[in-house]
């Protein structure tokens, strides 16, 4: 599904991929796991195409064809969904009307109709109480005013709405307490199938409890120095990452 | 009333004094005294047509014959040592427009200090009567040129740091009284700074008083600059600052408004280089027929700044504040955050306030933004207070004095906060026991 | 990484072509170029007006010619322009066929520009039970509804059709809330306007419908000098709408149009505009200047006028709608949306005089500037002495899209009573890169993405439109801001 050949890239001129090679296929779930700075949230903004974020060398391969030359909404329509680090705020649009926006335009690219307001209604409420959220939410302006675990909890409904071929979670689980940190892991883990995949960026293993990754990806100064099963992640909680950065080095 | 037209009297005064004025044998200060009254006299007073002067009538400034100050009197001890700070500071004291050596103390000054009177300063003269532009909106300042007859000249080489607050007390008379002053710190040089204008006592006629200070603040360097403005209450008062802000200076202004029949303080600040602070707090306490302006145009003209201003208005009886709050984004001033919050009591029938806070933005990434409220002290408050016995007249003493504090607090603590805050509350406490604020 | 670039060429490059431009072929019967004292009698003989009107009009040029000798145009607001040759404007002109007595009769082109514009009338009279008063250049061509409305009592009518069939009403309040001599554009307006929109609501009455009228400007060099005025008796209520588009040109067209609404007591006026004339292209060229004044008086008591607006469209803006609260408990309102683009200039706000006792006011302005538009809300709230209890609140919000545009925020906040509570919060922002990306991560396209952050700004005013409006005024954002893309 998603094959990241020899990917460098840069930010403000600096270096920040320094080569990166990953093959994701579907049904897989893997996670990026790396110490602050290693590029973990850069390698997100690469996959999405955020402005600003360049390619220098290599290849972005999504079923087969390259991303590069793809604006961030034909990425997402073509089913790239970045779960944000930090959800962005937008004061006066309702939650209900950003995401039916959105399901519509990925749904009309897809050949499509739209999704009526009724259906769409009842999907979103449904989807919701499955996470545990407040219907209230609906309504309210997209992520203001809503707290660290509500935004994130917020991204993983517009997830679970927009049905990606591809899920990027960029430290998802941080921020929130145990109990918060189940429901969206369940939210994910509804969303598994042979046809889906996920990449799950994380500082810490405790997530990995929840979403158990195929693959385990250890990132550092841009380069993957370690590639295991789910077992890495455990190893890494104990002896840390220097050992292992010292180890590869 | 003069026979005369206003600016042709004032022309006159100007003939008649010329020859006694501070330079006067200086060719080149003859000549920009002369160019400036002409200046005035070209322009004349600022008038209501003008945006600036909307609120700001000086109407009653023409009904009058203005003298120019006779060359004597002093002032008393009593007086002296009321308006004055309880610390070692250098102190300036004019009276009658004119440096009163006997009641002034200088002391020792670091080198690379220059602190004197404008009238003993030398070729400092020259730069202190550099025109503040040639436009009727700031023509006071031309006369001011003219006709100055004393101020300040304080002068610091880079790195000079003074440890002494410097304090200018000017005591007003029944007479125009012009002082001017030139503030210059070098490069990382730091410098406290209080100006002080005070009733004289000498009569209950009104008098005039005419300032301008041009204030240029060095790269890196800091200046807290607190101005006093409490009067006769029949008295005029106009000022116009200057100010110049160097990259990564901080200007710390804090300017009370209490006594006169109308005093207006104008600040034009402009900031000259980046990351550079302004804090600009004022506090206005209006009683009797008093009108007090404050006027600021604040220019971000370079990225990377932040300015701030907060005013506080007490109006009382028929009392009238003005506040005019302009803040300018050059198209290149990007990253620029601008604060401006302004807030009113009305304590009276007749109490008013006109305030116009007017942004005009033109760079995209800032943060700007600005706040005004005007009410009466809140009813609520006033209830919480008086139900935990309180008297009202107390309870009303005290959430004014709490609606003050923000100012007063940006004061730096010590002898020049005390002096401050002992005249707020003092003004207060006369208020409150007038019976007014009922 | 340059602020928002992405943004920024964006809209440059959606900027577009105008959707509406376009000219109608219409045989017009033009006066010649120029004003003088024959042409306001040509106008007001044309009309067949009585001496009164004609006498009103007549006082009003003599005034208009005072004012232009001492002071000119005024000169405060933040807006340039060459001088206006005001002996370069045609005054009058009128589409050749008149006295319709039914849809039929109306000349098929100019219902066919109708259509174009979105506006059949037809339709809208069946499906929407909107009444129509369009006003096509200077004439009042077609009025629907008539009948249902004459039922109730009330009067929706032409100006001039008020002029010669209620002269008792016109007297008495024509003027009565912008004077004669109120301002340099609202006495021209008075000494030459041509036609406009007539409403009376007799005392505990409710219109049921939604008054309307799509303003259109179309002959070349013909100023457009719409007079309307809408009295609202006691404890009765309208909600008017106005929209306008107008075709493409080159020249500068003036309109200076005046609007007047008396509230008495118990009354309440509802008057929503949709402004999108034509506002030259992208370097400024052409585009209407739209130079109006708008006033309300809150006669009564508990009376409430609320203006709401959204204004894409001219060259320039220079609008006010104000409203004088003399009635105890009486309320106003200001929901207003300013976008201006490209070379656009607007200069919008209101005036809130308090005169009543406890009576409230609330503005709600949101500025959009964007490409190297100047977007300025300038804005007066003064309360009098006897306005003991007066409240006002206003929110002043400015969105700036790219680095050349400005926007600005000019307040003047006048107090004169101590129980008065007065608030006023202002704030600037722009879009920025982190919601643009957001936006288009979930599949937005950037100009889809634009046009629904716009919106989210612009929300707490576009809800105050009435449904119908509220549709088209969010369309006319995007098409404003985006161009027709999609």
């Amino acid at each position: 599904m998603l094959e990241i050949k020899n990917l460098h890239a840069t930010v403000d001129g600096k270096d920040i991929l320094r080569g990166i090679d990953l093959t994701i296929k579907a049904g897989e779930i893997h996670a990026i796991m790396g110490p602050n700075g290693s590029g973990k949230s850069t390698l997100s903004y690469v996959l999405a195409g955020r402005d600003g974020y360049n390619v220098t060398q290599g290849d972005i391969l999504f079923n087969g064809q390259s991303l590069l030359n793809l604006e961030p909404e034909e990425r997402a329509r073509e089913g790239i969904f970045l779960a944000f680090q930090y959800p962005v705020e937008i004061p006066g649009v309702a939650n209900a009307t950003f995401l039916r926006s959105a399901v519509n335009a990925v749904r009309k690219h897809r050949g499509l109709a739209d999704m009526d307001a009724m259906t769409f209604l009842k999907t979103a409420k449904a989807k919701m109480k499955q996470l545990q959220m407040d219907e209230k939410f609906l309504q309210r302006a997209v992520n203001q005013g809503f707290s660290g675990g509500e935004k994130k909890r917020n991204e993983v409904f517009q997830m679970a709405m927009l049905e990606p071929a591809l899920a990027i979670l960029d430290e998802t689980d941080s921020g929130l307490d145990i109990d918060a940190l189940k429901i969206v892991a369940e939210g994910v883990n509804a969303l598994r199938s042979p046809e889906r995949s996920a990449m799950v960026i994380t500082h810490y293993q405790r997530l990995l409890d929840y979403i158990v990754p195929d693959v385990v990806h250890v990132l550092s100064k841009g380069r993957i120095i370690k590639t295991g099963g789910k077992e890495l992640a455990l190893e890494l909680e104990a002896k840390g990452y220097a050992d292992i950065v010292a180890d590869a080095a | 009333m003069s026979a005369l037209p206003f600016t042709e009297y004032l022309a006159g005064a100007y003939e008649a004094a010329a020859g006694s004025l501070p330079g006067a044998r200086d060719a080149a200060v003859a000549t920009r005294r002369k160019a400036a009254i002409e200046a005035f006299r070209r322009h004349g007073l600022p008038n209501h047509k003008l945006e600036s002067w909307k609120f700001t009538g000086l109407n009653a400034l023409e009904r009058q014959q203005w003298v120019l100050p006779a060359n004597d009197g002093g002032v008393d001890a009593v007086r002296l040592t009321a308006a004055t700070l309880t610390i070692d500071s250098h102190r300036l004291v004019f009276v009658n427009g004119r440096f009163d050596a006997a009641a002034s103390k200088i002391g020792a000054l670091p080198k690379g200090a220059t602190l004197a009177p404008l009238s003993a300063a030398g070729d400092a003269l020259k730069d202190a009567l550099a025109s503040a532009g040639d436009d009727r909106t700031v023509s006071l300042s031309e006369l001011n040129a003219a006709l100055a007859s004393d101020g300040v000249v304080l002068l610091l080489d880079d790195g000079v740091q003074l440890d002494k607050p410097v304090e200018i007390v000017s005591f007003g008379v029944p007479a125009l009284v012009n002082l001017r002053h030139l503030i210059r710190l070098g490069a990382k040089a730091t410098a406290t700074v209080l100006e002080s204008y005070r009733d004289g006592g000498s009569s209950t006629s009104a008098g005039w008083t005419n300032v301008y200070a041009h204030v240029a603040i060095g790269t890196g360097a800091k200046l807290t600059h607190i101005r006093l403005q409490a009067e006769h209450d029949a008295a005029y008062h106009a000022a116009l600052g200057r100010v110049s802000i160097g990259a990564g200076a901080r200007y710390a202004h804090a300017s009370v408004q209490a006594g006169a029949a109308l005093a207006r303080h104008e600040l034009h600040v402009e900031f000259a280089g980046g990351d550079a602070e302004v804090d600009v707090r004022g506090l206005v306490l209006a009683r009797g027929a008093a009108h007090l302006d404050h006027t600021l145009f604040l220019h971000h003209a370079v990225p990377d700044c932040r300015s701030n201003q907060l005013f506080k208005h007490v109006v009382d009886d028929h009392g009238h504040a003005v506040f005019q709050g302009g803040i300018r984004v050059a198209p290149q001033a990007q990253k620029t955050d601008a604060q401006q919050l302004s807030r009113t009591l009305l304590l009276a029938d007749r109490a008013q306030i006109d305030t116009k806070p007017e942004l005009e933005i033109l760079a995209d990434d800032v943060k700007c933004s600005h706040g005004a409220s005007i009410g009466d002290v809140d009813a609520q408050q006033m209830f919480y207070m008086q139900a935990r016995g309180i008297p009202a007249a107390e309870a009303r003493r005290l959430l004014l004095s709490g609606f003050a504090y923000e100012i007063v607090t940006a004061v730096p603590e010590g002898a020049l906060r005390d002096y401050v805050e002992a005249f707020v509350e003092g003004w207060l406490a006369k208020n409150s026991e007038k019976g007014g604020a009922a | 990484m340059a602020a928002n670039a992405q943004t920024i060429e964006t809209v440059e490059g959606l900027a577009g072509e105008y959707k509406y431009g376009f000219v109608t072929d219409i045989e017009s019967e033009l006066l010649p170029k120029g004003l003088s004292e024959d042409t306001v009698r040509f106008i007001s003989a044309k009309k067949g007006e009585p001496q009164w009107m004609l006498d009103w009009r007549l006082r009003a040029y003599k005034a208009w010619l005072r004012m232009a000798k001492e002071k000119g145009e005024p000169g405060w607001a933040k807006v340039s322009y060459p001088e206006i040759d005001f002996q370069d404007i045609h005054y009058y002109s009128a589409p050749k066929k008149k006295t319709l007595k039914s849809l039929d009769e109306v000349d098929p082109e100019l219902l066919a520009t109708y259509e174009k514009l979105g506006i059949p009338l037809k339709e809208r009279e069946i499906l929407a039970g909107v009444a129509v008063d369009a006003v096509f250049d200077s004439v009042s061509v077609a009025t629907t509804f008539k009948g249902k409305l004459k039922d109730l009592g009330i009067i929706f009518c032409s100006m001039s059709e008020a002029v010669r069939e209620h002269p008792e009403l016109v007297q008495k309040y024509l003027g009565s809330v912008v004077p004669v001599t109120d301002n340099f554009y609202a006495t021209l307006n008075s000494a030459v306007f041509s036609d406009g929109s007539f409403v009376y609501v007799p005392p505990g009455v409710r219109c049921p419908m939604e008054l309307s009228t799509y303003f259109r400007i179309n002959e070349a060099k013909t100023g457009q000098f719409e007079r309307t005025l809408i009295v609202v008796d006691k404890g009765a209520y309208v909600s008017y709408l106005e929209g306008c588009t107008a075709p493409m040109r080159d020249e500068n067209q003036l309109h200076a149009a005046v609007v007047e609404l008396v509230a008495m007591e118990d009354a309440e006026i509802r008057y929503a505009t949709v402004q999108n004339w034509y506002p030259g292209d992208k370097n400024g060229k052409g585009g209407i200047y739209n130079f109006v004044t708008k006033r309300g008086a809150c006669r009564g008591a508990r009376s409430k006028i609320s203006w709401t607006q959204v204004e894409t469209g001219s060259a320039i803006t220079w609008k006010y709608p104000s409203v004088i609260l003399q009635g105890d408990d009486s309320v106003g309102e200001f929901y207003s949306v300013a976008v201006a683009n490209n070379a656009q200039q607007a200069d919008t706000g209101t005036k809130m005089i308090h005169m009543g006792k406890n009576s409230k006011s609330t503005i709600i302005s949101k500025g959009i500037s964007a490409g190297k538009a100047q977007n300025t809300y300038r804005g007066l709230v003064r309360v009098m002495p006897g306005a003991a209890g007066a409240r006002n609140y206003s929110q002043c919000d400015s969105l700036l899209i790219g680095d050349r545009c400005g926007g600005h925020t000019v307040p003047y906040i006048e107090v004169k009573n101590r129980s008065a509570k007065v608030e006023h919060e202002a704030t600037t922002s722009r879009i920025s890169d982190d919601q643009l990306f957001y936006c288009r991560q979930r599949g937005l396209s950037e100009e889809d993405a634009v046009s629904t952050i716009v919106n989210g700004f612009c929300k707490e005013v576009l809800q105050k439109l009435p449904m119908e409006f509220a549709v088209e005024a969010q369309k006319l954002l995007g098409v404003s801001l985006e161009g027709s893309v999609g």
